[in-house]
């Protein structure tokens, strides 16, 4: 059984806007899927439909084997979610609202179990010092921390993450990363523009462009998807000679500026140029995961 | 599951406790107190008259106003993911609400009530019409906020509204001046304040008022419910 099994989902707008078009997703058991794709690509529009907001034109949503149409109370009951926004809280300590969150899944459960449950939750996000700061003292990485914290305090097995460190300082980001990679969930569906973010985190991602699924897979099969240019600049210890050089490269002084198509081949002539005249300094600029996502997001614009 | 909700509603308050003293307790207050203090020249029945004027006028304001922005803000689409997936039902986060600034305005009713038990004697206070009165205006008052709230679903743009709709309220209602112009009962506010005058003995007991009052709050319900219960809360035409 997968945790969350979308099927051909398509959500028209009443304006005609095809916000989703038959797009199918699933995470299966233990397993943290990433979604990516550029402002206006439909995220935000599947996210509300899982979260039962939205109702989806067709297709179906299945939570932990559930038909979320059919049994909508599956969302409150399996279903914790991380908004985009940092929603403010201004008069509430950290620790009340998170008490308040916790009687409200748990009802009224032993105050030391509370107590110890808001600890395991506000650690691992950083805000254990902070517990008795109010909601209008808190930085803008404090509150997406909260937010964090009272999807973990609430212990159900599905995690719906939009954009979870977004705003957030490098600092709290890896914490936050390490926070959802511990999170021991069933199952972790991850909306987001950090592309390193992804790749720190997620075990597969689903590339999604005009409200379709362009692109799946790890993030390192995306990466093999296609093909992105190379360059390389380095400094040799003797003149290199031109048979080996490739047709597209430059010489300033003593750096040569060398471009490829492929890494492969950047690596392979960078390692004859050394066996056979030594470099003393070199660079390349392979391309990013951020870089691919671009590449092929702008070639299914195309 | 409801104790939480207003225990938080309350709570999420503290930051602004001298503004709501201000509003719902010091201001209201020195109105009362000046009412008053005008009373030399006046019969009993004028106090009791400009006092229930003032209950119904603080419920506009107070109740009407701060639970439309209340409510608009829960429905704003990024608190409405969040309470998705949390326990309570967005329903019964407005019921919260609804009992949370209902308890807030109460201070301002029983006060005003005990100046007209004074003025006006035991005796004229017909008990269960003005408990059935206040029950009418404070459904049909708080579900009218209930449903225009959830349908703008921004603060920002109810508060627009809720600056000037209590005005409007307030001013074409015979809430401090007589008056029988047949105009004034297109406001839904004249026929809750008609309904605890008759309560109060203020005026003869008329089942118009009750009736009208009666039908608009089972249609100002009707809205709230089709507002704050539709399933698909963000499904609206973009």
């Amino acid at each position: 059984m997968n945790v969350i099994e979308i099927d051909n989902l398509t959500k028209v707008y009443p304006d005609g806007t095809k916000a989703n078009d038959g797009i199918s997703i699933n995470v299966k058991r233990k397993e943290i899927v990433g979604l990516i794709g550029p402002n206006g690509a439909g995220k935000t529009t599947l996210i509300r439909q899982l979260l039962g907001l939205l109702k989806p034109t067709e297709g179906s949503i299945r939570v932990m084997g559930e038909d979320i149409m059919g049994n909508p109370d599956v969302i409150k009951r399996t279903l914790a979610y991380v908004p985009q926004y940092p929603l403010s809280f201004p008069s509430l300590r950290i620790k009340e609202v998170l008490e308040y969150v916790f009687r409200m899944r748990h009802g009224n459960a032993p105050r030391e179990e509370m107590e110890k449950k808001i600890s395991e939750a506000l650690n691992p996000v950083g805000l254990e010092g902070a517990s008795q700061f109010f909601g209008y003292q808190l930085s803008g990485g404090m509150e997406k921390s909260l937010l964090l914290a009272m999807a973990l305090v609430q212990e159900l097995p599905v995690l719906v993450l939009d954009e979870p460190t977004s705003m957030v300082d490098i600092v709290t980001k890896h914490r936050l990363w390490e926070a959802i990679r511990n999170s021991n969930r069933e199952g972790i569906l991850l909306a987001s523009h950090d592309m390193n973010e992804v790749k720190a985190l997620c075990d597969r991602v689903y590339l999604l462009v005009h409200g379709k699924i362009v692109a799946s897979g790890t993030p390192a099969d995306i990466v093999s998807m296609i093909k992105m240019p190379t360059e390389v600049r380095l400094i040799p210890q003797r003149e290199i000679p031109s048979r080996i050089l490739p047709k597209e490269h430059r010489k300033r002084g003593n750096l040569y500026e060398l471009a490829f198509d492929t890494l492969e081949k950047a690596l392979e002539t960078v390692e004859t140029i050394t066996k056979s005249v030594g470099v003393s300094c070199l660079e390349i600029e392979s391309p990013s995961f951020e870089n691919l996502v671009i590449n092929l997001i702008g070639r299914d614009g195309e | 599951m409801i104790s939480p909700l207003i225990e938080m509603e309350l709570k999420g308050m503290r930051l602004y406790k001298t503004f709501l003293f201000v509003n719902l307790l010091l201001m209201p207050f020195a109105l009362l107190f000046m009412m008053i203090m005008n009373s030399g020249s006046r019969t009993p029945e004028d106090i009791s008259y400009l006092v229930s004027g003032f209950i119904v006028v603080s419920l506009v304001s107070s109740f009407l106003g701060t639970l439309t922005n209340r409510v608009s803000n829960i429905f704003e689409p990024s608190v409405l993911e969040l309470y998705s997936t949390l326990p309570p039902r967005i329903s019964k986060v407005v019921l919260a609400q609804f009992l949370t600034y209902s308890i807030l305005v109460l201070p301002q009713v029983l006060i005003g009530l005990v100046v007209i038990l004074y003025y006006q004697g035991v005796s004229r206070i017909n008990a269960p019409l003005l408990t059935l009165a206040f029950l009418l205006a404070f459904i049909e008052l708080g579900t009218l906020a209930v449903a225009i709230g959830a349908r703008i679903g921004n603060p920002y743009k109810a508060m627009a509204v809720t600056t000037i709709l209590p005005w409007l309220l307030v001013v074409f209602s015979p809430a401090y001046y007589h008056s029988s112009l047949q105009v004034l009962y297109l406001n839904p506010v004249t026929h809750p304040l008609s309904c605890i005058r008759s309560a109060i003995g203020l005026q003869e007991v008329s089942p118009i008022p009750w009736l009208v009052s009666g039908v608009l709050t089972v249609i100002f319900t009707a809205l709230a419910i089709r507002n704050v219960g539709s399933r698909y809360m963000l499904e609206k035409p973009f």
